[in-house]
C-alpha cells in the first residue's frame, strides 16, 4: 500500500528521504512539511464539519496568518528541523483547507442548520488544531510501523479532502457561471 | 438554536459571497505554489551525470547534461600522479561514477585505487548552489566497484569497510559508525555466521538501503533491509538458488529478481514474500549474455537492465536495454552498439542504466567501454537516452568525444 501512495504523493511532494520521517523504519509517502499539510488539511476538515466555527474576523485572520508562515520557513529563510517543518505545514494546511471550505461552507451551513453547533466552538477548534500540531510530529518522531500506516491514512484522507473541497467550488463557480449567463438572458429578453 | 453567519441582507450576501470566493482562490494560489516549490527541491530528471572524457588532459570525468538545454559541461576531473608513473609524461587517469544525493543540488563521485589498491576515496561537490567540495579517503574499503552506485540514504554513505565491517559515513559532518555484522551476541537474532559476505544494495527509490548475506554456493542467501540510524540487519528473504554469474540481483521493499544458474538456459526468479512468483528462461543457445544492474520499471511489471551479447561466430558484442516483462509476454530489446565491440563479459556491468524518477526516460553512456577496448568505434562512445514511454522506444545519442589517448580501464 506504502508503495502505491509513494507514486502518488510523488506527483506533489518532492519525498527528500532526508526530510521524511520513517516511524518504525517506514518511510512515509511525503515529506515532513507535506505531512504537516495533509494531516493539517485532514484534520480541519474534520473539525469545520464537527465545530462550524464562524469563518469571519479575526479566525480568518490567524488562518491567511499561517498561510504567510509558510513564506520564511518555505523558503528557508529561517532555521528549521523536522519538527518545526511538520509543524509549520500542519498550519498551512489549516490555513488552506479553511479558505477553500470558504464558499462551500454557506451550503453546508444550508444543510446542516437543523444540527445545533458546539458550545465555543472556536476554543474546541483551537485545542483541536493544537492537538493536532503537538501530535502529528510526536508521533512521527515515536511511532513504530502501525503509526507509519495511521499517519499515512490521515495524509491520504487530507489530500482527499483538499480534492473534495477543489472540486465542490469549481461546481459552484461553473453554477455561478451558467446563473449569471441566465440572467444575463432573462434580462435581454426583458429589454 | 440555530446561528447564521451572515445577515439576510442581499448586499451584504453579495460581499459575503465575493470575499469567500477572492479568499478560496488565495487558498488554490498558495497550494499550487507550495505544491511546485516542494517538488522542484528533488532532483527533476532535467540534468544527468555521466562520466566523460576532459577534452585537454584526455583524463576521464565527470560531466553534466542538460537535458533541455543539450549541452554538457565538465564538473569534476581528479588526476591522480603515481609511483609507478615515474617514467610517464602524463598523470593517471582515475575511472569514477558519479551519482546525485537526493536533493538534487549535490552529486557524489566514488573513485579507487589512488595509491592503495583497495582505496576509496569519495567527493561530494555541490551543483548550482554554494557549499564546499568534500574529500573523503578510505585506506580500505573491501566492497567497491564501479558497477553498481554507492548506497546512499539523505546524507549518510554506506559501505563495506572490511571483513564484514559494515561502515557508515555522513558526508556533511564526516561522522563515522562502523557495526561489526559479525560480532552480535549468542542468541541475537541478526548475529551473521562465520565465512559469511554482505553486499549492499541501494533502495531504487532512494529511500534507504538493502543487504544480500550470502553464505557460500549451494547454501542460503538472505536478503533484508538494513537499518540505516543503528545499522541492524532485518531480513526480509532467503532462497537457496545459485545465482549466474555477470548478472544481476534486483529488488524493492516488496520483491527480488536474480539470474539463477540454469541448464540449458539461466532462470530469472522473482520472490515474493521469499516465495518463487514467476520465472522465465534468459537469453538463447549460441550466446553469451552479460548484464549490468537492473531494476524494476516504476510500474513494477518488467525488469530493465543494461545487457551485453555475444553471439557465437560474432567478432564483436553488442551492448543495448533489455526490458524483461514479468509475464508470459515477449523479451524487449533495444540494441545501441552492434557487434562492434570486443570487450570481455566483465564489460557488460560497466553498461549500467539510470532510469529517470518519472520511470519514462533510461540512460546510459558507453564511455567504459571505449577505456576498455581500443578498437572501439568512437562512433559508438555516447550517452544513450531511450524514450521509454514511446513505442518504438526512440533513441536520442549525445556524442561523447574520444581523447586521442584513451585511458586504460582499471578498477
Amino acid at each position: 500500500m506504502l508503495d502505491f501512495l509513494h507514486h502518488l504523493f510523488g506527483a506533489v511532494c518532492g519525498q527528500n528521504p532526508d526530510h521524511t520521517w520513517a516511524p518504525g523504519g517506514l518511510l512515509l509517502p511525503c515529506c515532513q512539511r507535506c505531512l504537516g499539510l495533509y494531516a493539517g488539511a485532514g484534520m480541519a476538515a474534520l473539525l469545520h464539519l464537527w465545530l462550524r466555527p464562524p469563518l469571519t474576523g479575526r479566525f480568518l485572520q490567524a488562518h491567511g496568518g499561517f498561510l504567510l508562515l509558510m513564506a520564511p520557513f518555505g523558503f528557508h529563510w529561517l532555521p528549521q528541523g523536522p519538527v518545526l517543518r511538520t509543524i509549520t505545514g500542519l498550519l498551512f494546511g489549516f490555513g488552506i483547507f479553511t479558505f477553500l471550505w470558504l464558499p462551500m461552507s454557506r451550503r453546508f451551513a444550508d444543510l446542516a442548520s437543523s444540527r445545533a453547533r458546539p458550545i465555543h466552538p472556536c476554543a474546541t477548534y483551537a485545542i483541536g488544531l493544537g492537538l493536532a500540531a503537538g501530535l502529528v510530529p510526536l508521533l512521527a518522531a515515536c511511532g513504530g510501523r502501525g503509526t507509519a500506516y495511521a499517519l499515512s491514512g490521515l495524509v491520504c484522507f487530507g489530500l482527499a479532502a483538499l480534492a473534495v473541497v477543489i472540486c465542490g467550488n469549481a461546481v459552484l463557480a461553473l453554477s455561478g457561471v451558467v446563473q449569471w449567463v441566465r440572467r444575463a438572458s432573462q434580462l435581454r429578453h426583458q429589454q | 438554536m440555530v446561528i447564521r453567519d451572515d445577515s439576510m441582507n442581499p448586499q451584504t450576501t453579495r460581499n459575503t459571497i465575493t470575499r469567500n470566493t477572492i479568499l478560496a482562490l488565495v487558498g488554490l494560489l498558495a497550494l499550487c505554489v507550495y505544491i511546485l516549490a516542494c517538488t522542484s527541491f528533488s532532483p527533476d530528471d532535467t540534468k544527468v551525470l555521466y562520466p566523460a572524457f576532459d577534452g585537454p588532459s584526455g583524463a576521464v570525468g565527470v560531466a553534466v547534461y542538460d537535458r533541455e538545454k543539450g549541452s554538457s559541461e565538465m564538473a569534476f576531473v581528479p588526476t591522480m600522479i603515481g609511483d609507478n608513473d615515474a617514467n610517464e609524461n602524463t598523470a593517471k587517469p582515475a575511472l569514477m561514477r558519479p551519482q546525485w544525493m537526493a536533493d538534487g543540488q549535490r552529486f557524489l563521485i566514488s573513485w579507487g585505487g589512488d595509491n592503495a589498491p583497495d582505496g576509496l576515496t569519495l567527493a561530494v561537490m555541490p551543483w548550482n548552489a554554494r557549499g564546499p567540495l568534500r574529500l573523503f579517503n578510505f585506506g580500505k574499503i573491501e566492497e567497491h566497484t564501479l558497477a553498481s552506485p554507492l548506497c546512499v540514504a539523505g546524507d549518510r554513505v554506506f559501505l563495506i569497510e572490511s571483513d564484514n565491517r559494515i561502515l557508515r559515513l555522513n558526508v556533511k559532518t564526516g561522522e563515522i559508525l562502523r557495526r561489526d555484522v559479525g560480532s552480535g551476541k549468542p542468541g541475537d537474532s541478526k548475529l551473521v555466521l562465520p565465512k559469511t559476505k554482505i553486499t549492499l544494495l541501494p533502495d531504487p527509490n532512494d529511500q534507504g538501503v538493502f543487504y544480500l548475506e550470502a553464505h557460500g554456493e549451494g547454501t542460503k542467501t538472505v536478503f533484508g533491509r538494513l537499518n540505516p540510524d543503528d545499522l541492524a540487519l532485518s531480513p526480509l528473504a532467503s532462497f537457496t538458488n545459485d545465482l549466474a554469474e555477470d548478472s544481476f540481483f534486483a529488488c524493492d521493499p516488496e520483491r527480488c529478481a536474480f539470474l539463477e544458474k540454469a541448464q540449458p538456459l539461466p532462470q530469472l526468479v522473482v520472490l515474493e514474500d521469499g516465495r518463487p512468483v514467476f520465472r522465465r528462461p534468459i537469453g538463447a543457445k549460441g550466446e553469451e549474455l552479460n548484464f549490468a544492474s537492473a531494476v524494476f520499471s516504476k510500474r513494477g511489471d518488467s525488469l530493465l537492465a543494461g545487457f551485453r551479447r555475444k553471439r557465437d561466430g560474432q567478432p564483436g558484442a553488442s551492448y543495448g536495454l533489455m526490458e524483461i516483462p514479468l509475464n508470459d509476454q515477449p523479451v524487449r530489446e533495444t540494441v545501441l552498439i552492434s557487434t562492434s565491440a570486443a570487450g570481455d563479459s566483465g564489460e557488460a556491468a560497466f553498461f549500467e542504466f539510470g532510469i529517470s524518477h518519472d520511470g519514462k526516460t533510461a540512460a546510459a553512456a558507453s564511455t567504459y567501454l571505449a577505456c576498455g577496448d581500443k578498437d572501439f568505434k568512437a562512433g559508438d562512445c555516447a550517452l544513450f537516452f531511450i524514450d521509454l514511454s514511446d513505442s518504438n522506444r526512440k533513441v536520442t545519442k549525445v556524442p561523447i568525444p574520444l581523447p586521442k589517448q584513451r585511458p586504460a580501464a582499471g578498477k
